[in-house]
């Protein structure tokens, strides 16, 4: 009985810290990203792409 | 001379100031301008799992020189510190991998993989992307500059799909010199 009970409080700590490293892991993964402008509110309530065109106020 | 360089591999690269040849961090995310098919910059994150995995980012006009095993800056000060916001502002950014490449005419060529820049000293230039087809094949394809890039897809002229490079950025350096001669060609 104790020893089941050691051995399910090593799994979860074994599992815990799996979870931990793939999270730390995961928090510093890198990417590629595509930076574009941000999307600007349009006088008709649409939004523009670039911020080059539509009527703004 | 140019050479070709996968934006993957920048990624972990370490960063080295040239004053103090400390290293102040390495690589997280390669950001890219798809409007003028430039690296605008790239995110810095520390050494080591329990490091902070934002520092920073590095603007493209701070650093001195892309190198093979090293991302080359003039001092610290080039760096521009994490402050509140920047984490989400980042995030809120569309990530290049694993969008669906879709000629002009609606073929889809797969989604991208990598992306392929072309680096002279500190400047690196988007040429290319690195496509991974749904039959498990990958592809190089060069792209002209300021293809459009959606959240959904990337759209390339239907020409690309004639001008793939199958055996990597060897392969590729003669595919884009091709490209090339046809796209000044065709502008003459």
């Amino acid at each position: 009985m104790e020893l089941l009970l050691i051995l399910g409080l090593l799994a979860i700590v074994v599992l815990a810290a799996v979870g931990l490293f793939l999270f730390l892991q995961q928090r510093r993964s890198g990417t590629i990203r595509a930076v574009v402008p941000p999307r600007r509110q349009r006088a008709d309530g649409g939004t523009t792409g670039d911020g080059s065109s539509g009527t703004e106020q | 001379m140019s050479r070709l360089l996968r934006a993957g591999e920048l990624i972990g690269m370490p960063i080295v100031s040239l004053d103090s040849a400390a290293t102040l961090g390495e690589v997280k995310d390669v950001l890219v301008d798809p409007a003028r098919s430039r690296v605008i910059g790239v995110t810095v994150r520390g050494h080591g799992l329990l490091s902070s995995p934002l520092i920073g980012i590095l603007p493209a006009e701070s650093v001195h020189a892309i190198g093979r095993d090293a991302l080359m800056i003039a001092s610290e000060t080039a760096l521009v510190r994490e402050r509140e916001g920047m984490d989400g502002a980042l995030a809120d950014q569309q990530e290049v991998v694993g969008k669906e490449v879709v000629t002009r005419s609606g073929t889809s060529l797969g989604t991208v993989g990598d992306v392929v820049l072309e680096v002279e000293g500190p400047t690196a230039v988007v040429v290319g992307y690195q496509i991974g087809r749904s039959d498990g094949h990958t592809l190089i394809v060069p792209v002209p500059e300021g293809v459009p890039l959606s959240g959904d897809a990337l759209v390339v002229p239907d020409e690309v799909e004639q001008q793939t490079a199958a055996n990597g950025l060897a392969g590729f350096r003669e595919v884009l010199d091709r490209a090339r001669m046809t796209h000044s060609g065709a502008g003459a």
